[in-house]
């Protein structure tokens, strides 16, 4: 019988492995393999070129800072002072920076789900076994696991 | 004995994380200029980046450069010009120039370097004793990092375990806060109290603020997405060892 269960990369996924050898299912019964998505090997992306929000974000607080140290050297002679233009410059930075790095590369940008699958697990073990199998890949979180049967042929 | 290693990408060591990454040298360019110092923080330079730091300070402090900055945004022309000290302004603006070319080329040969790390693909460490604490990578919430350092510089980075950097980051805020009177400020405004809230703000020491809470927020965001990247790094590296030589046949 072969269990599937997809993971994230995790602590949990090393305690799931570690419990499913415990509960006598064999290194060798294991199989592990680490996705890809267009990105690279995750949605935090090991080609951090690639990541559209770190970019904008990148993009963002440059601006905020700079539009704060304006906002904060003008608000000395303006009503509500230094510390509020201060912070309101920052923001309106952050939005336009963020907001023209949006515009500009919309097109290249494809959203992920928050949690993807970066791990499938197959594990080999007998039919009295698959239930424990299972509620170990269920008790750290495992995002979506299946069975197959095999046909006794 | 141990294996000699020529290019890794990161070491785990007392005081936290070490690591290489990509960047856009631009970016890391803007954040030398924003903060002389930050750049190379970024980089993971850190004692040439903390010697940057405070001789920014100082320079900046003889040179009343920040209390020029103010007056100039506030279209008192003279009243910068009269301010600003030449016998320290002209050695400011050399350094604060040399630390963005120095930031800026750097960062061109720190990205090479993290492609011939990630070709030669060595074995991460993924946890360190020392006596005076333990070390290891986990995967942590760039968000988290950001509203803490965002609140209060340094918080960030003590989050993402490099706390050395973090305590260094803390100290001057809180010499900032009492120098520059920020949060007496923000308390009397809130009271309403609006005019006396101005008058009360240092603007020399007001005008580092800013770019240092900016510099933390980034800094907490990037260092948690790149230790994410280690863990993932690391996790998968860790899996090819154990399981690598599976048994596992789906198809017969």
């Amino acid at each position: 019988m072969l269990i599937f269960g997809a993971f994230e990369y995790s602590l949990e996924l090393e305690e799931a492995l570690g419990e499913l050898e415990r509960s006598g299912i064999k290194r060798k019964d294991i199989l592990a393999i680490p996705m890809d998505t267009y990105l690279g090997s995750s949605k935090d992306s090991i080609n951090e070129a690639h990541d559209f929000y770190s970019k904008a974000f990148e993009v963002g607080a440059a601006c905020a800072t700079g539009c704060s140290v304006i906002g904060t050297s003008i608000g000395f002679i303006l009503n509500w002072g230094p510390i509020i233009w201060g912070l309101i410059a920052a923001a309106i930075g952050l939005v336009v920076g963020w907001g023209l790095y949006f515009l500009f590369h919309r097109k290249a940008h494809r959203s992920f789900p928050k949690r993807i699958p970066e791990v499938i697990i197959v594990v080999k073990c007998s039919k009295e076994q698959s239930d424990l199998v299972m509620e170990i890949m269920g008790q750290y979180d495992v995002l979506t696991m299946g069975r197959h049967i095999e046909s006794s042929s | 004995m141990q294996e000699h290693k020529r290019r890794q990408l990161a070491i785990i060591h007392k005081y936290g994380v070490t690591n290489l990454h990509r960047q856009n040298p631009y970016i890391v360019a803007w954040w030398s200029a924003a903060f002389p110092g930050f750049g190379h923080y970024m980089l993971n330079q850190y004692f040439r980046a903390t010697l940057f730091t405070l001789t920014e300070v100082i320079i900046n402090t003889l040179a009343h450069v920040n209390e020029a900055i103010v007056y100039t945004y506030c279209g008192k022309f003279e009243l910068a010009k009269s301010v600003l000290e030449p016998r320290w302004a002209l050695g400011y603006i050399i350094i604060y120039l040399y630390t963005i070319w120095n930031s800026y080329h750097s960062t061109l040969v720190q990205n090479k370097l993290v492609h011939l790390g990630e070709l030669e693909d060595e074995r991460l460490d993924t946890m360190v004793f020392t006596t005076s604490g333990i070390q290891y990578l986990e995967l942590k919430s760039p968000v988290i990092a950001a509203i803490y350092s965002f609140f209060f510089p340094g918080l960030g980075i003590v989050y993402n375990h490099r706390f050395l950097l973090g305590f260094y980051g803390i100290l001057w805020w809180l010499i900032y806060l009492t120098l520059s009177g920020a949060h007496e400020s923000l308390a009397m405004l809130i009271t309403g109290n609006v005019e006396e809230s101005i008058a009360i703000l240092n603007p020399h020491w007001l005008l580092f603020m800013p770019s240092v809470m900016w510099g933390a927020t980034y800094h907490g965001v990037i260092t948690a997405k790149q230790q994410n990247r280690l863990f993932r790094l690391e996790q998968r590296q860790f899996l090819r060892e154990r399981y690598g030589a599976s048994d596992v046949r789906i198809f017969d």
